[in-house]
């Protein structure tokens, strides 16, 4: 970060490398599209290029800072898409479910995003942080700010959910 | 419960909550659940359930960046201040004149030192210096005025051998000889 806020290109290039797959796969999950996920992701290294000159080491590790600072712009534009009128949302994914056996893999696929979008949006963070994005649960507290209890508890009830929703696909794909 | 505190209870709950990869378990209890894994059936019966979730939850789709998005975002990245450009520029520049300078003084070599014909020579005349010129004016002559070696005088008993006492000066010499008389 010493090195970005001098203006140095390689630093910044090393930056972007190592952690701009991370951050749109993050903000993809948190706000459930994909489309948004690229905005959410420039919004964030800007803050990056403005923070670095301020940055002080071993106050917070990178990674978290960088998690915490997606998870805010995902945050508020899911509150900004919550006063959006109905009229002007979206129209929701199909939910009607494909007949077993009949699965391609980008079914399976399609279903699985698209069960995970539709938890909760705590429970969906939760998820993203420890089990895609593979933080610690204490990461994933901070990054929220809440207890590691409250996480545990999130990432239960969002893994119970998925199970049963996902129940019909589990059996076909592997005959549980 | 086991000795180290790891219950099937426990277990599940790590399973329901974190999966069934020991990667994604707490650092603190993941020792203890491997241990139970180990030497319980139904610990691994759990774990395989919790293994299909996590083989389906794999399967969701992963968003990669587009190409255009890591330049669009280097794009608004800081840039080196022009004062650092500047003096980057003048560090150059004098290293350069340094490295330039070094070179001639390896390279150049004076050339052979000139003599001058006999006619010339016998133009600039003979040479003398200035104490030359200060004695000629009072009739002197620097040799003159330095002592002969050893000692002459038989009051003081000179030993003639005893050539390691200090030399005496003209002025020394010429004050003994005062007081002598």
């Amino acid at each position: 970060m010493l090195r970005v806020a001098r203006g140095d290109g390689d630093a910044c290039r090393l930056l972007v490398e190592r952690h701009l797959a991370r951050v749109v796969s993050f903000a993809a999950r948190v706000l459930a599209s994909p489309s948004e996920a690229e905005d959410v992701a420039q919004e964030a290294f800007a803050r990056v290029w403005t923070s670095a000159a301020s940055w002080k080491p071993g106050v917070a590790r990178f990674t978290t800072w960088l998690h915490r600072v997606v998870l805010n712009l995902c945050l508020d534009r899911l509150a900004r898409r919550r006063e959006t009128p109905l009229d002007d949302a979206p129209e929701p994914a199909d939910p009607a479910p494909t007949p077993a056996g009949q699965l391609e893999e980008a079914d399976v696929t399609r279903i699985v995003t698209r069960e995970i979008g539709s938890l909760p949006e705590r429970q969906r963070t939760a998820l993203a942080l420890c089990h895609y994005q593979g933080l610690r649960n204490d990461e994933a507290a901070e990054i929220m700010g809440i207890t590691v209890e409250a996480v545990e508890s999130l990432l239960a009830r969002a893994r119970r959910t998925l199970r049963e929703r996902l129940r019909p696909l589990a059996a076909d794909l592997l005959g549980a | 419960m086991t000795p180290d505190g790891m219950t099937l209870d426990r277990f599940a709950v790590l399973l329901e909550a974190y999966g069934a990869d020991p990667a994604r378990w707490p650092d603190a209890e993941r020792a203890a659940a491997c241990a139970l894994l180990d030497r319980s059936s139904e610990a691994r019966a759990r774990r395989d359930a919790a293994a299909a979730l996590d083989a389906l939850l794999d399967r969701a789709a992963a968003v990669e960046p587009s190409s255009t998005l890591a330049e669009r975002i280097l794009a608004q990245a800081p840039r080196r201040p022009k004062v650092i450009r500047l003096r980057a520029r003048v560090v150059a520049a004098v290293g350069l004149a340094a490295a330039a300078s070094l070179a001639l003084w390896l390279t150049w070599r004076p050339g052979a030192p000139r003599t001058l014909e006999p006619a010339a020579v016998a133009r600039l005349g003979e040479y003398q210096t200035p104490t030359d010129a200060l004695l000629s004016a009072v009739d002197l002559d620097a040799d003159d005025t330095m002592p002969e070696f050893g000692c002459d005088d038989p009051e003081v008993d000179c030993d003639d051998s005893d050539l390691a006492q200090p030399r005496p000066t003209a002025s020394r010499t010429r004050a003994h000889e005062e007081m002598d008389a």
